[in-house]
């Protein structure tokens, strides 16, 4: 059939329905959300095919191609919102009901091994390509380095939050730490329940895993934001989240993109966390 | 190539006059074409409130002389534009990706949204709170004051400011904003739920959790489609390039 009959036949449809008494049944364009009536070939508002159209609802029913990438787009955000929610449930459970107790530190800690563990194993290529001692030469001094500076920024920012803000009390109540009772501990307790296992698995959780796999959904520096904002929000100190946690999250993404190994975060990590406990326990900056 | 101009939206409300009829230009030279169905087009928009009543002939196809009603912009028989005679040129999947990318970011602003009520409820919730408790608690002493003062800023003034954030970012750059948001809004969730777990009874207050994850995995959905295809159309007209050149 040639253009002209395709073009005649449709002129002749269309006179045909102009005859008829009744308004005719009319269709929405998809294209432009107006009416026009259904014996109609193109919309007469913005002239696209019914064929074109058609073909859209008939794909949107069936699995079309962009429905499959958005299903699969979703399965990796998934897994780091159903990790992140597991492990912040279980940490709060646990020191919640045990608070009263003497030593919640091994459920807390236990949580975060458990579940830090197990995405490892369903995820194991991302970490193992990262727990090398690389460029060790560049990494070693930069671990230490990063770990004295994020703990004097985050002095400094207390110290700003206290003086010119005013806001001391707030700090103290917004940590979560006393939910912990450091002062009944004995200082190997608390050196190995926050430098030592938070230090390992923290890293490996928001740095490998968190950050690994937002990589595949986003850009690379998207997702070193994400994961910072991801590692600040967890910790639950509200003030925090404003003054160092976000910088903090940020510096030690930066080290692990840099160095491409996890190994000079979790030494950075261990060494901002036992400055902070050992200045705690022996009062270095009064009470 | 000729993408598909954009259209305003259709408010419904102003109702202009019809412009003056155009000399027909059946027999324009190509390179003038484009031009004007550009300009058909834009006669359309402003002519589009006006419903196509089959009923008052008054123009006729210069393609295929079918018969329609005046005001229309394009033959209803083959396409045609009324002015010129020219089909809109048109890729075959351009319909299709114009129709899919409407509900992409209708997908978005649905996320961005969301973050935005979320900072809205949680400011205004906290102000409200404040004002009431204060005024009952108005000459009591001041302990209980501060310590009110410290909730209300805990758990609605730190949140808030929080997602107001993010909703910025989200109108930059929506995908990464939305996953933020998302964890966000878990954390405060799971923490309401372990200090109050006598709110999961509540079943208005779990319908709007629930409805708010809803709205931010949707957003999430339709901000990563809305990439995806951005990189494809971009594969494309490099495609397209390269064939030309």
């Amino acid at each position: 059939m040639t253009p002209e009959e395709e073009d005649a036949d449709a002129a002749a449809e269309a006179s045909e329905a102009e005859a008829e008494p009744e308004p005719p049944p009319q269709q929405r364009c998809s294209a432009c959300r107006k009416l026009f009536p259904a014996n109609f070939k193109f919309c007469p508002h913005c002239g696209l095919s019914t064929k074109d159209l058609a073909r859209y609802q008939r794909e949107r029913k069936g699995r079309s191609e962009e429905a499959k990438l958005v299903d699969s787009a979703w399965k990796q955000a998934r897994r780091v919102v159903f990790f992140y929610s597991a492990l912040l449930f279980c940490n709060f459970l646990a020191a919640y009901i045990l608070a009263a107790a003497d030593c919640p530190f091994v459920l807390a800690d236990g949580v975060i091994i458990v579940i830090t563990g197990y995405w490892i194993y369903k995820e194991r290529k991302l970490v193992a390509n990262r727990l090398n001692l690389g460029s060790w030469p560049l990494a070693l001094p930069l671990a230490f380095l990063a770990g004295g500076l994020t703990f004097a920024f985050t002095l400094l920012t207390n110290h700003i939050a206290d003086v010119m803000l005013g806001l001391s009390e707030l700090r103290e109540r917004t940590g979560g730490t006393d939910l912990f009772k450091e002062e009944a501990q004995p200082l190997w307790v608390l050196v190995l329940s926050i430098c030592v296992v938070p230090g390992i698995f923290e890293e490996l959780f928001f740095r490998g895993l968190v950050q690994g796999v937002l990589e595949r959904l986003l850009r690379k520096r998207e997702a070193w934001i994400v994961q910072a904002v991801i590692f600040a929000i967890a910790h639950v100190n509200l003030l925090g989240f404003f003054t160092y946690l976000v910088f903090m999250g940020l510096w030690l993404g930066w080290l692990r993109n840099r160095t491409g190994s996890l190994l000079p975060g979790m030494l950075a990590h261990f060494c901002h966390n036992l400055c902070c406990v050992l200045a705690d326990h022996y009062h270095w900056f009064g009470q | 190539m000729a993408l598909p101009p954009k259209r305003k939206p259709v408010t419904g409300l102003q109702r202009k006059p019809a412009p003056p009829p155009r000399p027909q230009a059946k027999a324009a030279p190509p390179e003038e074409t484009e031009e004007l169905v550009e300009e058909a087009n834009d006669q359309a928009e402003s002519e589009e409130e006006a419903e196509p009543t089959p009923k008052a002939p008054g123009a006729i196809c210069p393609k295929c002389g079918a018969e329609m009603a005046r005001g229309i912009a394009y033959c209803g028989a083959c396409g045609a534009s009324m002015k010129t005679g020219m089909k809109r040129t048109y890729k075959p999947g351009d319909a299709i990706k114009r129709i899919a990318k409407r509900g992409r970011m209708g997908k978005i602003n649905e996320g961005r949204n969301t973050l935005m009520w979320l900072a809205i409820l949680n400011l205004g919730f906290g102000f409200l709170l404040y004002a009431l408790m204060s005024n009952g608690l108005r000459g009591k002493e001041s302990d209980a004051l501060t310590e009110l003062r410290l909730l209300i800023v805990l758990s609605c003034g730190l949140p808030g400011v929080i997602f107001i954030g993010l909703f910025f970012w989200a109108r930059k750059n929506p995908l990464p904003a939305m996953i933020s948001g998302l964890v966000v809004y878990l954390t405060f969730m799971i923490l309401t739920i372990v200090v109050a777990p006598e709110s999961l009874l509540s079943p208005l207050a779990m319908v709007i959790r629930i409805a708010i994850i809803l709205a931010l995995v949707n957003g999430i959905k339709g901000a990563h489609a809305e990439r995806q295809a951005q990189a494809r159309d971009a594969r494309e007209r490099r495609r397209e390039k390269a064939e030309q050149a």
